[in-house]
């Protein structure tokens, strides 16, 4: 079992048991946190890169996180920031785009080895991709880590009304892609 | 909230969303997340080991720093401050800087039509070098001695012997003659010539094996010019 995020900040802050304190929230956030990155971003690869640079960030700025919000907030607010920042680059980067969604995502989940377009998960997947990126992060966080509106409007920076309102869109949107196809 | 309420939820909001199963489709390599930690902190080593500015600055820079640029900025302020030396001018300082000629209307508007017009039309500077001002002063010493010395010498006993022929060939005179001779007339006829101008150019021509060549580029209006410009000794300047 591992500590409380109260403690292992507290041990983080300790030079004696920093390593030990990082490598329990490592532990802890590691996964959860790779597949908010990887369900935006799709490729395993760069969710890879992302999650390691967000570490990096974390090791550094944990002495200054200040605890007035939760470590798993702040934490997620790292991951959804860099993941944007990752989409927006890649949108940047690419002059022209083919497919229906801006940074060609659909492609990526085509791509991926073990994609079957007659599988309602996968067709899930394709809808989610028709989704504007905020109400995608919104569906995800709602869909798949269950996390509550109070929560997702501290990460998000947006109030609970408009994401139970977001959430609702993006739900309907899916629902009508997955009858389509 | 747990998972049965977020199923509720999403039934009333969609259905058919609800029933599709929730089944993570993406895989991620073999020991993916065994390893990832040690990934993580070796990464971390490595970015940790790096200086995180790899210049220095001398000890107690920034603490020195802020009384420096305060410095600097009463140093620009006094500049500032000095008194402006028209102020004990104040009639000068009182008129106008506005310009008071006039210029036809129009004027710098029609010379850039003209520039952007015609812009290969407007003569350049002329500019001598070096090598060819001694061209041109080979050309001139050459034009003055045979209008002095008399060009019968070189037109083969065609009169001229006596000193007003000499004289009204020397007012008379025309550049374009030089041109018109061979290289080996005037090789001869400086060789023959006793003058100081002709003895230079001579010892000059030795080492220059196209006298003809080089004057032959200079056109004779160029002769002329240098001429009125730069007389020979004892040769009249045909302008009067």
């Amino acid at each position: 079992m591992l500590p409380e995020d109260k403690e292992l900040l507290h041990q983080f802050r300790q030079p004696l048991t920093r390593e030990k304190a990082f490598t329990a929230i490592l532990t802890k956030y590691q996964e959860k946190l790779y597949w908010h990155i990887r369900r935006m971003v799709i490729e395993h690869e760069d969710a890879n890169d992302i999650l390691q640079n967000l570490f990096i960030k974390v090791w550094k700025g944990l002495d200054n996180f200040r605890e007035d919000s939760q470590l798993y907030t702040w934490l997620y607010r790292i991951a959804t920031n860099e993941s944007l920042t990752f989409l927006d680059q890649q949108k940047r980067r690419k002059t022209t785009s083919f497919s229906d969604d801006e940074n060609g995502l659909s492609n990526k989940i085509k791509a991926d080895e073990g994609f079957d377009a007659n599988k309602l998960e996968w067709k899930l997947q394709l809808g989610i991709q028709q989704l504007p990126e905020k109400q995608r992060l919104v569906f995800n966080l709602r869909y798949y880590d269950e996390m509550p509106y109070e929560e997702m409007s501290r990460i998000l920076d947006t109030s609970e009304g408009a994401l139970k309102a977001s959430y609702h869109h993006a739900a309907k949107k899916i629902e009508e892609y997955i009858t389509k196809n | 909230m747990n998972a049965e309420n977020l199923n509720a939820e999403l039934l009333q909001i969609a259905p058919v969303l609800a029933r599709v199963p929730k089944r993570n489709v993406y895989r991620v390599p073999d020991g993916y997340f065994g390893e990832l930690q040690t990934s993580i902190l070796n990464k971390l080593q490595e970015v940790t080991q790096l200086p995180e500015v790899p210049f220095s600055v001398p000890e107690g820079y920034f603490n020195t720093l802020p009384l420096q640029i305060l410095r600097k900025i009463r140093e620009n302020e006094a500049v500032d401050d000095q008194p402006d030396e028209l102020a004990d001018t104040p009639i000068i300082r009182g008129i106008s800087k506005a310009p008071v000629y006039s210029v036809p209307d129009g004027y710098f508007k029609g010379l850039n039509a003209m520039e952007t017009i015609n812009p290969g039309r407007r003569k350049p500077a002329v500019v001598h070098s070096m090598k060819k001002l001694t061209r041109y002063m080979a050309a001139a010493v050459i034009t003055g001695l045979l209008a002095i010395a008399g060009v019968t010498y070189l037109n083969d006993g065609q009169q001229h012997n006596s000193k007003e022929s000499q004289s009204a060939r020397v007012i008379n005179f025309n550049p374009v003659d030089v041109q018109q001779l061979s290289e080996s007339e005037i090789d001869e006829f400086l060789v023959t010539q006793t003058t100081p101008e002709a003895s230079a150019l001579n010892a000059a021509a030795n080492g220059d094996t196209d006298i003809k060549g080089n004057l032959q580029e200079i056109p004779a209006e160029d002769i002329q010019e240098y001429l009125k410009e730069n007389p020979l000794p004892g040769e009249t300047n045909t302008d009067g």
